[in-house]
C-alpha cells in the first residue's frame, strides 16, 4: 500500500507539474486556506491529543505556519532563480551560476508534540522547492493525524502530496521505499534507525532530534524576568517541546530565589490548581506519563510534584539540588519537571555542558557580557538564545537545527527550501575561443604549462590585498582625472 | 605505531583544548600546507607518476595547482568566512541581535581516493582546517606511493596534535569507522558509501559522499565539431579516463557520430602523437586489477571498436578507445567505465537522449555540447545532475565559487572553496535578547486572553516586504 503511494507520488513528480513556480505558489496558498478555514477543527483535535488550550494552538502552531507560507510565497521567485558565482579568468565570458532544483520525492515524518507545525513546516519547504512529498504524521497525536489525512487531499494535489497514517509497521514499510530525501523530527534512537534505512538507498536525511537543552542563570541577571521567561518556555505544551529548557544550572546562592520566582510565576500563569487551568496541557499518553514520573524518583521537590493518572496530568514541578548522576539527568525529560543543579563557577558550567551530548538549544541568562561571550565561544549547540528561551525558533532567517546527537541539517524559511533542493553547479560555455583552450591541451611544453597555470589559478581574482591595492590605485587615478577635469572646466577662458 | 583509538583520542583532546579555534592557528596551518606543496612539488609529482604514470602536465594542473589555488582562496577569505552573519529582524525583534555563527564540528574523518590522490585528500582538509576542526586522513592504499608520501609530509608541516594520517586497506578502514567522528568525508564508490553511511548512522554522524556514476555527454544540433571533439577528448582521456567527472559515454545522432569520429581521431593525434604509448602526456591504469576489469568489460561488450583498442598489460597501458554500435543493455553501459573507453550511443532525437539520461541514476556531471543555446537550456532544465557544463568537460569543478558534489546516487553534500568550509562547520543560530520590553513579551504568557492573541496576530502579520522575519513576538 505504502509502495503504491510512493510510486504514485514519483509519477506525479516525473510529470513535471510541480516545477513551475505558479503551481508551487498555488499549492502554498491552498495550504494556507486549509489552516485558516479549519482552525477550529485543528484546535479541537489538539485539545483531544494534548489538552492544548485554544490559544496555544495559534500561538505555537498556526501563526508560525501562516507566516512561513507567506514568506515562501513572497520570496519563491528569488529563491528559485539562478545564483551567479565567482568566475576565473578563463571563464570570464561564460555563465557561471548555481541553480536550485527539486530533489524528487521527499518523505516527511512528523512528531506528536507539535503535530501541525512539525509536519507542515517541512512540507512548505518541500512544495516551495518543487518536490513531491509523502507526509507521515505521528500516530501518537491520533486526532491530528486523522484530521490531516482527511483535509490535505481536499486542498493540495493529492497524488503529489499524499498523507500516510499508521504506526511503526507502516513507517517501516515506507522506509523500505526509495526517497530523494527523508526529513525526520523525533528522538535520537529512531533517528539512527532512519539514517540506517536511508543508507540503503544513499538517501540524504535531515534529522531534527532533541536532547537536554541546558539553561544557565548567572548570578548577575534579572532573576525575576529570567524565571518568567523560563517558566513560559518550560511549561508550555506541558514541557513537551524539543527546545524547552530541560534543566537549570545556577550558583547555589541564588537557587532559593530562582525557586521562589518560578513558583510565583507558575501561580500567575496557571493559578493555584493548574489541573483546572484551561491553559495547562497534559502528557500525551500513559507510557510517557509513567516515564516522566519515574524520572522524578529520588529527587527533592521544591514546587509541585502532584499527578493524576486518569488525566495524564503532572503538576508543574521544580526539583532542587539535583545531582548530575541522577536518573533525571540521563535522558531528555520532555515533561513539566524542571531540575535545578547548583554549580559555583562559570568554567564548571561550561565543562558540565561540554561533557554531555551537544544539545539542540542552549540558554544563557546574564547581564555580564564576559559571561555571555564565554558561554557562546566555549560551548556548541544547535541554537542559542541569551536572556530568553525558544524565541530563535520564530525568526525564519535563522537556521533551525541540531548538531551531533541533536541532529543534522537545518530548516525554517529559506533554509527549508535549500535543504530540500539540489544546488546544481552550472557552467555554460560556448565553443568559441578555442585557441584559449590550447594552453591546457597536451603535448606539454614549458610555455604551455606556464600559460595554463596563469589562466587556471584564481589567485589574481581572489587575493584580497591585490584587489585592495588595485582599488586604491584606481581611486587615486580617478580622483586625479576628476581634479584635472575640474581644473579644465573651471579655468577662466583667456580673454 | 599508534593504535587507531589512541590517535583519535589525541585529536579529540587537542580539539577540546580549543587550540584549533583561533583564526591565527588556522591560518598558520593553511600556510604550512601551502609550504608543503611548494617545497615538495618534485616528490609529489614522482609519487603520482609511480602510482598512475600521471603525466607531469596533468599532475601540476589538476592536483598541485588546484590545491594551491584552494589554499590561497581559503587563506584570503578565512577572516570573512569566520565572521558571524547578522540576519534580518523585524519590528518586534529590532532590539535583538540575531546572527549565525560558524562553529567547528570537532574531529573529522577524510577518506581519499586513488585517482586524484593528492586533491581528494587535501581539498577537504583545507576546509576542515579553515573551519577549526581536527582531522584524521585516510588516503587510498591503492595509490600507495602518494599515501606513503602524505603520511611522511603531513606530520612534518602540520600540527601533529591536531592532524594525523592513517594508512591501511579495507580492514583498517572498517575498524576506523567503528569510532565516533563529528563528520565523515568520503570520496569513492557507491557500494562502499552505503557501508560508510550505515557506520555513520550508529553515531548520528553527518557525512559528505562524493561518489560517481556514468556522466552522460549529449552532443546535438549545430556545432563546431573540431572544437567539441578536442574538449571531449581532453576531458575523457585526462588521467586515462579515471576521473569521476569524465564524460562516461556520448549520446548523439548517427550523422553527428560520423562527423565526430575523424575529429576525435585528429584530436587524439594532436594531443598524444601517433605513438600514444610513447607520449609522456598519456597516463596509465592504476593497478592490474583495474586494468583487467577494463579488458573484461571491453570483452563482454557487443560494440565495435573504431578508434584505439591497443593494450599493453605490462605497462597497464590502454589506448584511447572509442566504441560504437552498442545497445543500452551492453556491458559497458551497466557500470561506470572509469577508463579510456568511450561508447557512442546513437539517438534519433533530443527527446530520446533526454529520456535515456533520465531513466538512469542522477550522474555527478552532465555535459551538453551544442552551439544552439536553446538545446543546452532544454537539456539543463529537463535533467538533474551534480553539476552541469555545456561545451566542455571537467572544468566546472575548477571554479572555487561553484559547489562540487553529487545528487542521488552520485552523492550528497558538496565542497570546494567556501563550500568545504561550510561542510565542516555547524551553523549555529544565535539570538541575543534584552531585558526590556517585558510588558510586550508578556503578551505571550498565560493565562491566555483573546485580546492578547489578536495583538500578537497583528504584530506578526507584517505585510511589508522585509518585515516578515519574526513570526511570534
Amino acid at each position: 500500500m505504502e509502495k503504491l503511494t510512493v510510486d504514485e507520488a514519483r509519477k506525479a513528480f516525473s510529470s513535471g507539474r510541480s516545477r513551475p513556480l505558479q503551481y508551487r505558489k498555488q499549492q502554498l496558498r491552498a495550504l494556507l486556506r486549509l489552516i485558516t478555514e479549519h482552525q477550529a477543527d485543528i484546535t479541537a483535535a489538539l485539545k483531544q491529543d494534548l489538552n492544548r488550550s485554544e490559544f496555544d494552538t495559534p500561538l505555537f502552531e498556526l501563526i508560525g505556519l501562516e507566516h512561513e507560507i507567506k514568506v515562501a510565497e513572497k520570496e519563491l521567485s528569488d529563491w528559485a532563480s539562478p545564483q551567479p558565482a565567482r568566475k576565473s579568468l578563463v571563464t570570464i565570458n561564460d555563465d557561471v551560476y548555481i541553480q536550485a532544483e527539486p530533489l524528487g520525492v521527499v518523505l516527511i515524518i512528523g512528531a506528536w508534540n507539535y503535530p501541525w507545525a512539525l509536519t507542515l513546516q517541512p512540507l512548505i519547504g518541500a512544495i516551495a522547492a518543487g518536490n513531491a512529498a509523502v507526509v507521515k504524521p505521528s500516530e501518537l497525536s491520533q486526532n491530528s493525524s486523522s484530521l490531516l489525512k482527511q483535509l490535505l487531499p481536499h486542498y493540495l494535489d493529492k497524488e503529489m502530496y499524499p498523507v500516510v497514517t499508521g504506526g511503526v509497521p507502516e513507517t517501516q514499510e515506507l522506509l523500505r521505499q526509495c526517497f530523494d530525501h527523508i526529513f525526520y523530527t523525533g528522538n535520537s534512537t529512531v533517528g539512527k534507525l532512519i539514517m540506517e534505512a536511508a543508507a540503503r538507498h544513499l538517501t540524504p536525511v535531515t534529522l531534527e532530534l532533541g536532547g537536554k537543552s541546558p539553561c544557565y542563570i548567572d548570578k548577575n541577571c534579572d532573576i525575576a524576568v529570567a524565571c518568567r521567561r523560563i517558566t513560559w518556555g518550560k511549561f508550555a505544551n506541558c514541557g513537551q517541546t524539543c527546545i524547552a529548557p530541560d534543566y537549570i544550572l545556577c550558583h547555589p546562592s541564588i537557587q532559593n530565589k530562582v525557586i521562589e520566582e518560578l513558583r510565583l510565576t507558575l501561580l500567575e500563569f496557571y493559578g493555584e490548581e493548574p489541573q483546572t487551568s484551561p491553559d495547562y496541557g497534559r502528557i500525551i499518553n500513559q507510557r510517557h506519563f509513567e516515564r516522566v514520573l519515574t524520572l522524578m524518583e529520588g529527587c527533592t521537590v521544591a514546587v509541585g510534584g502532584g499527578s493524576d493518572k486518569t488525566q495524564c496530568y503532572i503538576a508543574p514541578t521544580v526539583l532542587r539540588d539535583v545531582l548530575p548522576h541522577s536518573r533525571i539527568m540521563q535522558e531528555e525529560i520532555f515533561g513539566p519537571v524542571l531540575p535545578i543543579i547548583s554549580i559555583s563557577d562559570v568554567s564548571e558550567v561550561i565543562h558540565f555542558i561540554n561533557e554531555r551530548e551537544k544539545p539542540l538549544a542552549l540558554y544563557v541568562f546574564s547581564s555580564d557580557k564576559k559571561v555571555i561571550k564565554r558561554m557562546l565561544n566555549e560551548t556548541t549547540s544547535g541554537g542559542v538564545v541569551v536572556n530568553d528561551v525558544m524565541m530563535h525558533y520564530t525568526v525564519t532567517s535563522l537556521p533551525f537545527g541540531g548538531v551531533g546527537n541533536s541532529g543534522m541539517g537545518r530548516y525554517h524559511g529559506k533554509h527549508t527550501f535549500d535543504q530540500l533542493s539540489h544546488h546544481r553547479a552550472c557552467l555554460i560555455k560556448s565553443l568559441a575561443m578555442e585557441s584559449l583552450n590550447k594552453a591546457r591541451y597536451p603535448p606539454l611544453t614549458p610555455s604551455r604549462l606556464r600559460r595554463a597555470k596563469f589562466f587556471m589559478t584564481s589567485r589574481l581574482c581572489t587575493c584580497a590585498q591585490a584587489t585592495c591595492a588595485w582599488a586604491v590605485i584606481a581611486t587615486m587615478l580617478a580622483l586625479g582625472l576628476l581634479i584635472a577635469l575640474l581644473i579644465v572646466l573651471l579655468k577662466d577662458p583667456v580673454a | 605505531m599508534e593504535s587507531q583509538k589512541k590517535v583519535i583520542e589525541r585529536l579529540r583532546a587537542a580539539f577540546r583544548s580549543g587550540v584549533t579555534i583561533p583564526q591565527h592557528f588556522r591560518l598558520t596551518q593553511l600556510k604550512a600546507l601551502l609550504s608543503l606543496l611548494e617545497e615538495n612539488e618534485t616528490q609529489i609529482l614522482e609519487a603520482m607518476h609511480k602510482d598512475l604514470a600521471k603525466p607531469k602536465f596533468e599532475a601540476v594542473l589538476s592536483e598541485i595547482d588546484l590545491v594551491v589555488n584552494d589554499v590561497c582562496f581559503a587563506i584570503n577569505n578565512l577572516h570573512s568566512w569566520m565572521q558571524p552573519n547578522y540576519v534580518g529582524t523585524n519590528l518586534a525583534t529590532k532590539l535583538d541581535d540575531c546572527f549565525v555563527r560558524r562553529e567547528p564540528l570537532g574531529v573529522v574523518l577524510i577518506i581519499g581516493a586513488w585517482n586524484y590522490p593528492l586533491q581528494l585528500i587535501l581539498l577537504p582538509l583545507i576546509g576542515a582546517i579553515a573551519a577549526g576542526n581536527c582531522a584524521l586522513m585516510k588516503p587510498s592504499e591503492i595509490s600507495a606511493a602518494t599515501e606513503k608520501l602524505l603520511a611522511d609530509l603531513i606530520p612534518r608541516y602540520l600540527s601533529q596534535e591536531c592532524f594525523a594520517v592513517m594508512c591501511g586497506g579495507a580492514e583498517e578502514t572498517k575498524q576506523l569507522l567503528e569510532n565516533r567522528f563529528d563528520h565523515i568525508f568520503y570520496t569513492g564508490s557507491q557500494a562502499v558509501a552505503r557501508s560508510i553511511l550505515q557506520a555513520a548512522a550508529v553515531h548520528l554522524t553527518p557525512v559528505t559522499l562524493e561518489l560517481g556514476g556514468k556522466c552522460p555527454c549529449l552532443i546535438y544540433g549545430r556545432l563546431d565539431i573540431k572544437a567539441a571533439a578536442k574538449r571531449l577528448v581532453w576531458a575523457k582521456y585526462f588521467n586515462a579516463g579515471q576521473s569521476c567527472v569524465a564524460p562516461d559515454y556520448v549520446l548523439c545522432t548517427v550523422e553527428m557520430r560520423d562527423a565526430l569520429l575523424p575529429a576525435i581521431t585528429q584530436a587524439i593525434e594532436e594531443f598524444y602523437g601517433s605513438q600514444i604509448q610513447k607520449s609522456v602526456d598519456y597516463g596509465r591504469i592504476v593497478t592490474d586489477r583495474h586494468w583487467d576489469r577494463l579488458i573484461d568489460l571491453l570483452g563482454k561488450s557487443e560494440g565495435k571498436v573504431v578508434i584505439g583498442g591497443e593494450i599493453d598489460k605490462e605497462e597497464k597501458y590502454f589506448a584511447p578507445t572509442v566504441i560504437i554500435d552498442l545497445q543500452e543493455s551492453d556491458a559497458l553501459m551497466q557500470e561506470e567505465i572509469f577508463g579510456p573507453i568511450l561508447p557512442i550511443i546513437t539517438i534519433e532525437s533530443l527527446e530520446q537522449g533526454i529520456n535515456f539520461i533520465n531513466q538512469r541514476e542522477k550522474p555527478l556531471a552532465l555535459y551538453a555540447f551544442s552551439d544552439e543555446p536553446q538545446i543546452v537550456t532544454t537539456v539543463l532544465e529537463r535533467t538533474s545532475s551534480g553539476g552541469f557544463c555545456s561545451n566542455d568537460g571537467i572544468v566546472h569543478m575548477t571554479l572555487p565559487g561553484l559547489p562540487f558534489g553529487g545528487v542521488g546516487a552520485s552523492g550528497m553534500g558538496s565542497y570546494h572553496g567556501r563550500w568545504t568550509f561550510e561542510t565542516f562547520s555547524h551553523r549555529r543560530g544565535c539570538m541575543f535578547r534584552g531585558w526590556g520590553l517585558e510588558r510586550i513579551g508578556a503578551l505571550r504568557y498565560p493565562p491566555y486572553k483573546e485580546s492578547n492573541l489578536s495583538w500578537l496576530r497583528w504584530a506578526t502579520t507584517a505585510k511589508k516586504k522585509g518585515w516578515g522575519e519574526c513570526s511570534v513576538l
